[in-house]
């Protein structure tokens, strides 16, 4: 009974649906389009519940952490951003100004050589078309240039170039190898020029690195700058037995000048007992008595922070683990 | 009290910080070779002077071909006079970035070469070596100039020279199905003049391999299709039979003491391979490996405690290493591909091997446990690598491909760094096979 009480009002819809079929038939298409309205709403509907879900996964990204100096090493931006600079206005004017000038003064050039003889010693003329004032008719223009270039006297070539049968070329002599001051001299002049590049160069970095506005402590920048000269003046033994777990301590001490006063190797123990880590100890040094790292590359107002620095050969790197 | 001390506390932990030197870890460096500057050898007399200038050119031959250094051009030399007695001008060095300077002098005097040789560290500008040979005549110039080259590398590299050495071969000549073999022996430079035949090919001859602390070979040789294992001694030229095995005979190599050969050879009935060792002053025999898998190529470590082999007991050939006992077998190659002929370092901690893979032969290095496999050099075909003396170099030899007439399939010896670098082949006078590097002389 109960079942059936329940059931009735789906019957009752059911009857209902059936005359309306039935009896009502011109209806019927309202209402099926009405029907499969809903249908395509209902889950667009249900969707929109679900917008919370969907943005609420968290965004995880990775935060690296950085000791960071009190001041930027970076150099201090004058322009701030968006603003009207007004020297470029300047700038562009004078630039059009100069554009004019060097018009004019082509022009005028031009007209000097139209009236000027041109029959001394060249080659060819350079003829001032003179425009006609009236324009009679319009005709396709010939010549688009002011100018014209004839080559004078000369006929138009009509023989084939002939090749010499025999090339000749001249040639030093084999120099004999024996020392040669002029050569070593240049030799010489050569390395001073690429050294007083490299010294440019390195000049230009450091300026680059070291700018006025820094903390005090040397920046990551700075130390990077050192490692990357030493790497060129240290030649690594390659291929010497226990290199692997091998790491060489080197204390030097910095004049004022960036020079190197001395270098000390910490653990001198071995030097003495291995005689892979005495080579490995004395490839160290040499790196620091290197013509290229004489000076070192360190920030001049930061002496007390390098007057004293200890170094760390560590050979690991060469042995792959793979 | 206690304030005293936690102010003591403070003080030392605050000035610790404060006065800490810089830390600085530098891990990269440049790989090449190192400059050194070899000045003309003055003579006191025309022979002497002779003398002074083979000895230029063998030591810096010898220095430039170890790949890790270069002689500085002559011609840019500053200094030029004679430094064995005075100080030199160490920065007319440094200007032609010269690292190493090396000047000698050579004295003829009561029958006696005497040559005065002094080695300065350019960039510390201090002399690092100085020494004084002699030698009754020129003939042994090529050999002085090896002690000398040896004297300089093993002060600015720390290990051990290898210059003063030999190295002994298989000599080839002849179409490959007629191929004539001979015993040969030359400097390690190859130089002509100190090459030599020692079998007159008559009988064919292979796997030639020197003891370990004297200047003694074993090898095998044919003799009426028999096969025979052989002990030359190079010093008294005393040829004798090691044995008459029965079956087929397999690389013999020498204990580090050089007191025992160890080798493989196959039972006639069995045709089974097994390694056995034999006591070269009772001449008694044991036997080392028990398998149906055929075990072979056998090289003892340098404290004779261990022996690496090859052997196909797990169904392809790999590398085991041993007891010198025969137990406690191992297997230490993993990587894919053929593994064979592997030999153990002078310096007891690198393996050398072949290894055929993807139709190719590749010669690499491994550790004593097999790790750190690392492959030096691959090509159709190579064969037979040896080390030197100090461990750091191998030689092999490479054969060419053949063709369908016959001709083509030329070997010839090479060497090589373990780094992987200054790959260079040995010159012989005619093709060249399974190079064996005798000890320092």
């Amino acid at each position: 009974m109960y079942i059936q009480k329940i059931l009735n009002p789906f019957n009752q819809i059911r009857f209902y649906l059936e005359d309306f079929f039935y009896q009502k038939k011109d209806n019927a298409f309202t209402f099926l389009s009405i029907l499969v309205h809903i249908l395509f709403l209902l889950p667009m509907i249900s969707l929109t519940f679900n917008k919370d879900k969907i943005t609420d996964i968290p965004l995880i990204l990775p935060v690296e952490m950085f000791i960071v100096e009190e001041k930027t090493a970076a150099p201090e931006f004058k322009q701030e951003v968006n603003e009207v600079i007004p020297d470029m206005v300047e700038q562009v004017q004078e630039t059009e100004e100069e554009v004019i000038e060097e018009v004019e003064q082509i022009v005028a050039k031009e007209e000097i050589l139209a009236t000027e003889s041109v029959e001394e010693e060249n080659d060819f003329v350079i003829e001032k078309k003179i425009k006609p004032e009236e324009i009679i008719e319009e005709k396709p223009v010939e010549v688009k240039n002011d100018f014209e270039i004839k080559l004078k006297n000369k006929p138009e070539p009509k023989e084939i170039i002939e090749k010499p049968e025999v090339e000749i070329v001249l040639k030093a002599k084999p120099k004999k190898k024996s020392f040669n001051v002029s050569k070593v001299l240049k030799d010489i002049e050569q390395e001073s020029k690429d050294f007083k590049k490299e010294q440019e160069t390195t000049e230009e970095k450091q300026s680059d690195v070291f700018t006025d506005e820094v903390g005090e402590k040397m920046t990551i920048s700075e130390l990077e700058l050192l490692k990357q000269q030493l790497y060129s003046c240290y030649t690594v033994p390659a291929g010497s037995k226990g290199f692997e777990d091998m790491k060489v301590q080197v204390q030097i001490f910095v004049n004022p000048d960036r020079t190197v006063k001395e270098a000390i190797i910490k653990n001198t123990s071995k030097m003495s007992t291995d005689p892979y880590f005495r080579t490995a100890g004395e490839a160290a040094l040499r790196a620091f008595n290197h013509p290229k790292c004489s000076t070192l590359m360190l920030p001049e107002d930061k002496y007390d922070e390098w007057n004293e620095i200890n170094f760390t050969f560590d050979f690991s790197w060469m042995f792959d683990k793979g | 009290m206690k304030k005293q001390f936690s102010l003591i506390l403070f003080i030392v932990f605050f000035s610790s910080n404060v006065f800490a030197a810089l830390e600085v870890t530098i891990s990269q460096g440049k790989v090449e070779p190192t400059p050194i500057a070899i000045t003309d050898f003055f003579g006191s007399s025309d022979k002497a002077a002779k003398g002074g200038k083979i000895l230029r050119e063998i030591i810096s031959n010898n220095l430039t071909n170890s790949g890790l250094f270069y002689t500085v051009d002559e011609d840019l030399y500053i200094q030029s006079d004679n430094l064995v007695d005075k100080v030199p001008r160490f920065e007319d060095w440094k200007i032609i970035k010269a690292q190493f300077l090396l000047s000698g002098d050579v004295n003829y005097s009561n029958n006696t070469y005497i040559v005065k040789i002094r080695l300065y560290d350019v960039f510390a500008g201090q002399e690092i070596k100085a020494v004084k040979m002699s030698i009754p005549n020129l003939e042994l110039i090529r050999r002085l100039g090896h002690k000398i080259s040896d004297l300089v590398y093993e002060r600015i590299t720390g290990e051990g020279g290898y210059f003063d050495t030999r190295i002994v071969y298989i000599s080839e000549v002849g179409p490959l199905n007629q191929r004539v073999k001979r015993l040969a022996i030359m400097d390690q430079d190859g130089h002509p003049d100190s090459h030599q035949f020692l079998t007159n090919g008559k009988n064919l001859v292979l796997t030639p391999r020197f003891a370990p602390n004297n200047q003694t070979i074993t090898y095998m040789e044919y003799e009426n299709n028999i096969p025979r294992v052989y002990i030359y001694n190079l010093k008294t030229g005393v040829r004798e039979i090691v044995g008459d095995f029965p079956g087929m005979t397999f690389a013999p190599r020498f204990s580090p003491d050089s007191q025992k050969i160890v080798m493989s050879f196959s039972d006639p009935k069995t045709a089974n391979t097994e390694i056995y060792l034999m006591d070269l002053n009772t001449r008694t025999i044991e036997r080392l490996t028990n398998d149906p898998g055929i075990d072979t190529s056998p090289s003892f470590s340098p404290d004779g405690k261990k022996i690496v082999f090859n052997s196909d007991r797990a169904g392809y050939p790999q590398l085991y290493i041993m007891d010198t006992n025969g137990k406690n077998i191992k297997r230490i190659s993993r990587g894919k591909g053929v593994y064979g002929n592997p030999v153990w370092s002078p310096r007891g901690d690198q393996i050398a091997f072949t290894k055929l893979t993807q139709g190719l032969f590749h010669i690499g290095i491994m550790d004593i446990v097999g790790l750190n496999e690392r492959v030096v050099v691959k090509d159709f075909s190579l064969e037979s690598p040896a080390w030197s003396p100090n461990g750091r170099y191998l030689i092999y030899h490479r054969q060419k491909r053949s063709k369908e007439d016959g001709t083509g399939g030329q070997t010839s010896i090479h060497f090589i760094d373990i780094t992987g670098f200054n790959e260079r082949k040995i010159q012989t006078p005619r093709d060249g096979s399974d190079p064996a590097w005798s000890p320092l002389l």
